[in-house]
């Protein structure tokens, strides 16, 4: 289809430049007059709107007659001399860096084999940075009504109303899995991903840590927590800390049990295999953002013999995750995790704001391809972010 | 005080990073990067030292436990007492940038495909500007094939090279840039004098062999792990390895001449169901994502402060 | 002496590769050495790259620099301008920064969620739009079909796959409503969906690995031992 297309838009451009072939043929004899070079036409330069600034976008068409090699763009700031930009083969380009609010002029030239025709300036032109990110309003708004369908269903959770969510077998197994460590004796390992705080996942993942530890708590199991990222480290300790206290059991807590490891991806691998194999955890838990060091870790781990719950959102290593480890929790269901196992309305009600809100953006799929192609309108371009 | 301020301090925050996306002006924009890439970084800094303290606490406590294989914790600690007498001491030697592991640089690559993981520190090195929408941890290049045995040798100023053709290809073609990786000038760390180990020295013999073997045996790992799912017998397994396979073996020029179709096949593979799934998938974690986001600064979820009021 | 040096360098290199390799067969006390001296290393070696990549250029050097300029020209408004080279306003995230080690006195140890707290808040609330532009825009615009989709049979076929699977995986993961009736099939199919997908990600990174093995392998046998060329 696309080579249709194309194909089109070739034949577009070559019509009328046959009749011109045909009517002029060379007169072979008669020494070459100078050729007329023309210009590029209709030099256009305009500030991009709705952006933080600093950036022109230049259009020019091609010149009447004569297909050029290439053509220069070239500008002048303030000081009034014209620079080079750059040589390109297109009828376009985007000049970034600029400084805002300064005025600049634009001029192109057409360079042939034997010469180069340049076109008149384009009046100045300034760019400038704009308040509001217009491009980015599908965002905005997606926001905004994902936003409200959250309070929403955090309003209705608070008045009580009654929240179904399906069973999740990935997290009822989080309760025998930790009661599996405390018949066995053996510690509980949990892996709070590799990556930084900045990461979602990681957020998700030490929220999980939250209700694992809290289970630890309960059944008076040692949980191991080694660390690849020193900030995520201290929210980590912070967080089994807490959860001991907050469970009547501070002096339980082993300021051991959670350490920093290591930054270095493949050394920290090392190290938990390590663990796996000399501690024997009974359970082990992958939980958060992972890379190729996920199934080092999780091969190890299967080797053990140990239950294996991991969990990730990095499509990359699921597959090695589901391959290897006892239960995966696959994309969503991680951020869904901590909400499910704490069975605290609030965070359930924000689950129900996650399916309604896949309903919503499902709906929208649904509809604007109908409207796309019975109409021809192109609906998609309603939700392209600029 | 104890919760409050804190939660307090962090809604602010957030409700700066959620307006600066949004917002064009220069000023705007100017603050949130020197925020991003300084300030944060300026902080963050401090927890090496947390982190620092809990390593040196967790092997001296295994020694003085004489807790299992305590003699190795000796190992650990000796390591990192030397190499950073010698990192800080003697610095880096040679020509080149330092190479970059914290956090890993060029960790990957298939299908033509070099994946390079920067840290916020190195994002500095290879981004002028890492977009914020593009996860820049998890920047994708695609770079020719003979960079991908020998990842860990890779240099910074070559991966700039290869980004800044890649650039003027795309320039050319006339297709955006995409904002995430654009070239900077070769950042060179200061330089001190030269010891007879360098750090350089110990990065290519230590760090170099063990990262890459760790990485190598991924091999041997990836095949008990297909080994074990075919074990399990369940459908779901199945379906993985059955599409796994094709898609292996469509790679192989040899393969794809004997057997027919298989070509055709893997690539419906990849463009449909592949294609489908990860889009379904995408949509629900950028869901759940933005979820766990806003409970966190709506102080819903508050683990970070030890739950409870 | 540098052949000798390099040598060196390489017969480290070498059974440092075996010790770990040797992890295959079962921990041993080859890598249990290798691996503590890989930590060890590591963090050496990150400590380096933070002094020189943050601590110097962010810290030292402004100060420094702004130290100098106090002193050959006195105070002027731009030493506390955060976006000069030289300046004090540093040390205010410095200041931050430092709570961190309010941890160790158990008196004020509360005030590490300070710059917890603005960590997060910063990162959490910059990966709403993230995730919503990357994750759902971008999505939900290639996911919808246009009216030269249904241009060939083929690309209709294609299309209309991609999207009904897409809406079968989004189906899957609904946490509402249990598996069951109309949705059951609906969801085994949005399963299946994303096993396939798995199996191809599997599948593309086989060939990968694999030549990272024969990487390793390359330089035992010909780096080190020299009996290939």
């Amino acid at each position: 289809m696309l080579a249709v297309l194309v194909g089109s838009g070739a034949m577009a451009q070559e019509i009328p430049a046959e009749p011109a072939i045909e009517t002029a043929p060379e007169p072979e004899p008669i020494p070459e007059p100078p050729p007329v070079l023309h210009p590029p036409r209709n030099i256009v330069a305009q500030d991009v709107p709705h952006d933080n600034g600093g950036v022109l976008n230049i259009q020019w068409e091609p010149p009447i007659e004569g297909v050029p090699v290439r053509y220069v763009l070239e500008m002048a700031g303030e000081d009034g001399f014209f620079q080079e930009v750059t040589r390109t083969a297109l009828t376009q380009y985007t000049v970034m860096q600029l400084e805002n609010f300064v005025p600049y002029r634009f001029r192109v030239a057409a360079v042939y084999e034997k010469g180069q025709s340049m076109s008149p300036e384009t009046e100045p032109v300034m760019a400038r940075d704009h308040w509001l990110k217009l491009g980015e309003m599908p965002v905005l708004i997606a926001i905004f009504v994902f936003g409200s369908l959250l309070l929403f269903f955090i309003q209705a959770a608070r008045r009580g109303v009654e929240l179904f969510v399906r069973r999740i077998s990935g997290l009822t197994a989080v309760e025998d899995a930790i009661g599996r460590a405390t018949e066995m004796g053996k510690p509980v390992l949990y892996v709070p991903g590799t990556s930084t705080i900045e990461d979602v996942a990681t957020l998700a993942s030490l929220n999980i840590l939250g209700e694992v530890a809290r289970r630890t708590v309960h059944y008076d199991v040692k949980i191991i927590c080694p660390n690849k990222d020193p900030i995520v480290y201290t929210i980590a300790r912070e967080i089994v800390k807490e959860t001991y206290a907050s469970e009547g059991r501070p002096d339980a807590f082993d300021p051991d049990s959670v350490f920093f490891m290591v930054p270095d991806q493949f050394a920290f691998a090392a190290g938990v295999d390590g663990i796996m194999v000399r501690e024997q955890p009974a359970t082990i838990f992958l939980m958060g953002m992972f890379w190729a060091e996920s199934l080092i870790m999780a091969e190890t781990g299967a080797s053990t013999g140990a239950i294996q719950i991991a969990g990730t959102d990095s499509v990359a290593q699921l597959p090695f995750f589901i391959t290897a480890c006892d239960y995966t929790l696959i994309g969503e269901e991680l951020y869904a995790a901590s909400a499910y196992l704490g069975r605290e309305p609030m965070l359930l009600g924000t689950l129900k704001a996650q399916d309604y809100g896949k309903l919503v953006f499902l709906i929208i799929m649904v509809v604007f391809t109908l409207i796309s192609v019975f109409s021809g309108y192109d609906a998609a371009s309603l939700v392209r972010v600029r | 005080m104890k919760r409050r301020f804190p939660m307090t301090i962090m809604f602010l925050f957030a409700i700066w990073g959620g307006i600066s996306v949004f917002v064009g002006k220069t000023k705007v924009h100017d603050f949130d990067n020197l925020l991003r890439n300084k300030l944060l970084l300026i902080v963050g800094a401090f927890a090496i030292i947390l982190g620092l303290g809990s390593l040196i606490f967790h092997h001296t406590q295994k020694i003085k436990r004489k807790a299992r294989f305590w003699q190795y914790s000796y190992v650990t600690l000796i390591a990192l007492a030397v190499t950073t007498f010698i990192g800080l001491g003697g610095g880096v030697r040679g020509e080149r940038s330092l190479p970059t592991i914290f956090g890993g640089t060029v960790i990957g690559a298939h299908d033509g495909l070099v994946y390079v993981f920067t840290s916020q520190a190195e994002k500095n090195l290879f981004m002028d500007e890492p977009s914020r929408y593009a996860d820049p941890t998890k920047a994708v290049l695609e770079l020719p094939r003979e960079f991908e045995t020998d990842f860990n040798r890779f240099e910074a100023s070559q991966l700039r090279e290869e980004i800044h053709l890649k650039h003027t290809a795309l320039q050319l073609k006339g297709q955006p840039i995409p904002p995430m990786i654009s070239p900077v000038s070769n950042q060179q760390v200061a330089y001190k004098k030269e010891f007879k180990i360098s750090l350089q020295q110990l990065y290519e013999g230590i760090l170099v062999p063990c990262g890459s073997t760790m990485f190598a045996m991924l091999a041997f790992y990836m095949c008990s792990a297909a080994y074990r799912a075919f074990r399990m017998r369940n459908l779901h397994a199945g379906v993985l390895l059955v599409a796994a396979f094709i898609v292996m073996l469509g790679q192989i020029p040899l393969a794809t001449a004997f057997i027919p179709g298989l070509h055709e096949l893997r690539q419906w593979i990849l463009d449909v169901p592949n294609l489908a799934s990860k889009r379904g998938i995408m949509i629900g974690v950028g869901l759940g994502a933005s979820a766990t986001s806003f409970k966190i600064i709506l102080g819903i979820e508050r683990a970070w402060l030890g739950g409870g009021e | 002496m540098s052949m000798i040096l390099e040598a060196f360098w390489i017969w480290i290199a070498a059974l440092l590769t075996l010790a770990i390799f040797s992890f295959l067969w079962k921990d041993n006390v080859f890598y249990r050495t290798a691996e503590h001296l890989y930590i060890g290393v590591a963090n050496g070696y990150s400590i380096t790259l933070i002094y020189y990549n943050v601590v110097l250029p962010n810290m030292v050097y402004p100060i420094r620099g702004a130290n100098q300029a106090l002193s050959a020209d006195g105070f002027s408004w731009g030493l506390l301008n955060p976006f000069n080279d030289h300046n004090y306003f540093i040390i205010l995230p410095m200041m931050v920064g430092a709570l961190y080690i309010t941890r160790f006195i158990p008196s004020v140890s509360w005030m590490i969620r300070i710059p917890i707290g603005i960590t997060m808040g910063y990162y959490t609330a910059i990966a709403i739009p993230a995730s919503f532009k990357a994750s759902i825009v971008r999505q939900l615009e290639a996911s919808i079909l246009t009216r030269s989709d249904f241009d060939s049979w083929s690309v209709v076929f294609y299309g209309l796959l991609i999207f009904l699977t897409t809406v079968a995986t989004l189906i899957y993961f609904f946490f509402s409503a249990e598996h069951k009736g109309a949705l059951k099939p609906i969801s085994e199919i949005g399963i299946l969906t994303v096993m396939v997908g798995f199996g191809a990600s599997f599948g593309l990174t086989v060939m990968a690995r694999i030549s990272l093995a024969i990487g390793r392998f390359i330089f035992l046998f010909k780096d080190w031992l020299g009996v290939v060329s």
